[in-house]
């Protein structure tokens, strides 16, 4: 049981470290807009403009 | 052998019914569209390979509408001026952010982003579906111009947003600062409640100790950095003498720490680390989301100023020419050209040209005043007749009507009743609360001599309440509405307003074009004295520089009539024009006094009937029929069901008006015919808590001085001056659209309003009495201020769905 004083602190580490990818992600702008690109993934590859005519 | 081809009802780009049919291109199969516009727009579409356009509409739940040919200029967005002063500019690159009317589904978002497509130099455009604003960029090749050009032609109607630039960068990077302290706070507060729950769940008391160390540890980020929003808007209010909402949060803070820091070093149990970082993670969380929504619409003062005065036509003394800048670039002495049809932005004085303005707004007078070289003319007025010249006296604010408006303009952002007494309440909240809680702490303490529970009472209390649907939803339930009214093309001047709808008990409907089709028709003519053709053409050279829709009608019978008998309409100099709105126009004409008005013949026929009159005598009677709209009989119903009593106001004769009116079942009370501009606000005046619909332009009196004027005609600019509301949308529907908005936010700010009240009620009476611990009221209060914000957003969303059903209904 006291093998929790060391896994404790482990958890907390890992933590940590998610909390630390978060601020890259949020630094980088990827949660600035979360509304347009639910409504992008409405959009097929199929409907790409048609360059050829 | 006949073949039977199967002709579509609905327009092939709008999906709106085809009224007069309109114009329909081959391509293999016949094309058919109710109007011109979306003719044009089907043809670039097609042009551009971006059909797939129609395959993405059919996901949206929402019709669009047929596109409107406006005759906006966009000129002034190419001015180095203004791009110095609202586009961000990179190496090659400038960008701009418009905010876009009539954005509602994924087709749109695709046309929209597709716009490089189409525009030469246009590099990117990224639109936010959430507040309708697109970015776009653009290289040295592209104008800003063109892209707006393009992007009205799509039905998109742009404005530019004109903050200054620096201030959206500024409030991406507050709103990244505040999810990272979210984030924090949830990892520290999930932790922390980890070991809590092991606590709970009966630990020995050495692994408490060594876990209340471990939740100390974790708590210092959220004690240091996360809370700091609440410390900073504490000391504000502080320093200001004043108590607000975050005050109990930091006292809760501030004893929880001592209590979590005297507990581990006595080594006593109990620590209230759990539910601190609880509280200041869902209360974060509520905040951020609370500022994310208010930013999904923009604030009633951004969106009216999208409507006001942007162009101006420049005297550039270099290049010797006219050219187009927006108005808030003019100075003292400049040179502008005013055309006809469009307001003076300035006081000034005229140095070329003789005209006539209309002064309603100035002067409350609705027959215009003439005016030549070096008389004054003054802002807000319109000019009639001709183009002139003027040279730029005062602007903005100096103007002898900005003086006069100060007092409206400040309506921009007036604040409602409502709003103003939340506010009071929250104020006084704080202290009431704080006082509750100490005399909780000394009286539990005195009945029962135990100071632990004593003062787990008083901060349970203190956690638990919270007047967060006064202060924070009904400010936002007001403004989401007026955001998402603007996207449908509806201008609300400000909040106040949307409360008057709902306690307005009667509404004044201009009769033509807002009951009717606006179109008239000619069903007879009767000719008395002279040639027909010499009448007519008289007739076309009177009507052809008003934009009144009989004057319309007359010059498209007139037209097409030569046109079909193969002559020429005789043109013929006019001298003294005079158009006085909704009555009529007179000129001379080879110095014989000519004038075009309301027949005297009134025969009490259903028709509209005006004359030509050559000297006061009656030479040529036309009878002018207007179709009553289709939705005008259901808009009544609606009206009456609101409980708002509909009167029709019109300047039009008995016959017509009384056809229409007892077709939508008014009674004889319930209608006037033949009101002039003055009569029409002296009735209005005098009702009680009156709605009036009218024209922006020539009814400006009076619907400055209804209750709540709504313009549905015109320019915005000039509607906005005296309207409260503006439609940019002809047709009754918008007004019960815009009502029924209203009536919905205060209906659902009531309920809001009902449930933090019991809410704390029930709250102070669970704390008082020790029926909950600080953990679980730490996760109630956060929780109700989520539930009345995310209550409120729901029902906001739900408000086209809203409209379309009232009218099936």
């Amino acid at each position: 049981m006291y093998i929790l004083i060391f896994l404790v602190p482990i958890s907390i580490l890992i933590a940590f470290s998610f909390v630390m990818l978060f601020i890259f992600a949020t630094k980088k702008g990827q949660f600035d807009d979360l509304e347009t690109p639910a409504f992008k993934i409405l959009i097929d590859e199929s409907n790409k403009v048609n360059q050829s005519k | 052998m006949s073949e039977h081809v199967k002709i579509s009802e609905n327009c092939d780009h709008c999906g709106e019914l085809i009224i007069s049919p309109h114009q329909f291109i081959l391509n293999g199969n016949i094309k058919r569209f109710c109007c011109s516009g979306c003719e044009t727009v089907y043809q670039i579409l097609n042009n551009n390979g971006l059909t797939d356009y129609y395959e993405l509409k059919k996901s949206s739940p929402v019709k669009s509408s047929p596109i409107h040919k406006s005759d906006e200029s966009y000129e002034y967005l190419d001015h180095q001026e203004f791009l110095d002063k609202y586009a961000t500019c990179n190496s090659n690159e400038r960008k701009l952010d418009f905010f876009l009317e009539g954005v509602h589904c994924v087709a749109c978002l695709w046309l929209i982003e597709n716009l490089p497509k189409v525009s030469r130099g246009v590099i990117n455009a990224k639109l936010n579906m959430q507040k309708s604003i697109v970015s776009i960029t653009i290289n040295n090749e592209g104008s800003f111009s063109n892209a707006a050009k393009q992007l009205a032609l799509f039905g998109y109607k742009p404005h530019p947003v004109l903050n200054k630039a620096d201030v959206e960068e500024f409030q991406k990077k507050e709103d990244r600062k505040m999810l990272i302290k979210i984030a924090v706070a949830f990892a520290s507060a999930g932790n922390i409640m980890l070991l809590a729950f092991s606590i709970y769940s009966g630990a020995s008391s050495w692994f408490t100790s060594q876990f209340n160390l471990y939740s100390l540890i974790l708590f210092l980020p959220i004690l240091l950095y996360s809370a700091s929003p609440f410390y900073s808007s504490a000391y504000n209010a502080l320093k200001n003498k004043q108590l607000n909402i975050d005050i109990p949060i930091v006292v809760a803070l501030f004893l929880g720490t001592i209590s979590g820091l005297v507990s581990i070093f006595t080594n006593y149990q109990h620590i209230y680390f759990d539910s601190l970082s609880t509280l200041v993670f869902l209360l974060l969380s509520a905040r951020f989301l609370l500022k994310k929504s208010q930013q999904r619409s923009l604030d009633a003062v951004d969106i009216a100023s999208f409507f006001t005065s942007k162009t101006a036509h420049k005297w550039n003394e270099e290049n010797k020419l006219f050219e187009d800048i927006h108005s808030q670039f003019l100075k003292q002495y400049d040179l502008i050209k005013v055309k006809q049809g469009e307001m003076i932005p300035v006081d000034g004085i005229v140095i070329d040209g003789h005209s006539s303005v209309n002064n309603s707004l100035l002067t409350g007078e609705s027959i215009p005043s003439k005016i030549a070289k070096n008389d004054y003319v003054y802002s807000g007025t319109i000019n009639i007749d001709q183009d002139i010249t003027v040279q730029v006296l005062n602007i903005n604010e100096q103007t002898r009507l900005g003086k006069i408006l100060t007092s409206v303009e400040n309506g921009w952002n007036q604040k409602s009743d409502i709003v103003t007494m939340t506010e009071m309440v929250a104020k006084n909240f704080v202290f009431i609360i704080f006082t509750i809680a100490l005399i909780t702490l000394v009286s539990v303490y005195l009945i029962t001599g135990n100071i632990e529970d004593s003062f787990t009472r008083a901060f349970t209390l203190i956690i638990i309440t919270c007047p967060c649907a006064l202060g924070l939803t009904t400010p936002l339930a007001l403004s989401l509405t007026l955001g998402k009214l603007a996207k449908m093309g509806i201008i609300v001047k400000s909040e106040k307003i949307i409360e008057k709808l709902y306690n307005a008990k009667n509404i004044f409907i201009d009769k033509t074009g807002t009951l009717t089709n606006g179109k008239f028709t000619v069903s007879n003519l009767n000719n008395y004295n002279g040639e027909i053709w010499d009448n007519l053409s008289l007739i076309y050279n009177l009507e052809k520089k008003s934009k009144h829709p009989i004057a319309l009608a007359l010059q498209e019978y007139v037209e097409s009539e030569f046109l079909k008998n193969g002559l020429q309409i005789n043109v013929y100099k006019l001298d003294d024009y005079l158009e006085i709105p909704g009555i009529g126009v007179s000129a001379l004409i080879e110095n014989i006094n000519y004038s075009i008005k309301s027949s005297k013949n009134e025969k009490n026929n259903s028709q509209t009937c005006i004359a030509l009159y050559k000297t006061d005598k009656p030479i040529l009677e036309i009878y002018l029929e207007d179709q009553l709209r289709e939705d005008s009989y259901e808009a009544i119903n609606q009206l009456n069901k609101f409980g708002i009593s509909p009167k029709i106001l019109s300047g039009d004769a008995l016959g017509p008006v009384k056809h229409i009116a007892t077709k939508l079942n008014l009674l004889k009370s319930n209608y006037y015919y033949r009101v002039s501009p003055e009569d029409k606000s002296k009735i209005v005046e005098s009702s009680n808590k009156a709605i009036m619909l009218g024209d922006g332009a020539n009814d400006a009196i009076a619907l400055s001085k209804a209750y709540v004027g709504i313009a549905v005609k015109g320019s915005a600019e000039i509607s906005l001056r005296a309207a409260d509301i503006y439609l940019s949308q002809n047709g009754i529907k918008n007004v019960i659209s815009v009502i029924a908005a209203s009536r919905e936010t205060i209906k659902i700010i009531k309920r809001n309003i009902i449930f933090s009240i019991l809410y704390n009620i029930i709250g102070s009476y669970l704390a008082i009495s020790g029926q909950i611990t600080p953990l679980i009221a730490a996760i109630l209060m956060p929780l109700s201020s989520i539930t009345v914000l995310i209550s409120t957003l729901v029902a906001t969303k739900n408000f086209r769905k809203i409209f379309a059903n009232i009218l099936i209904s």
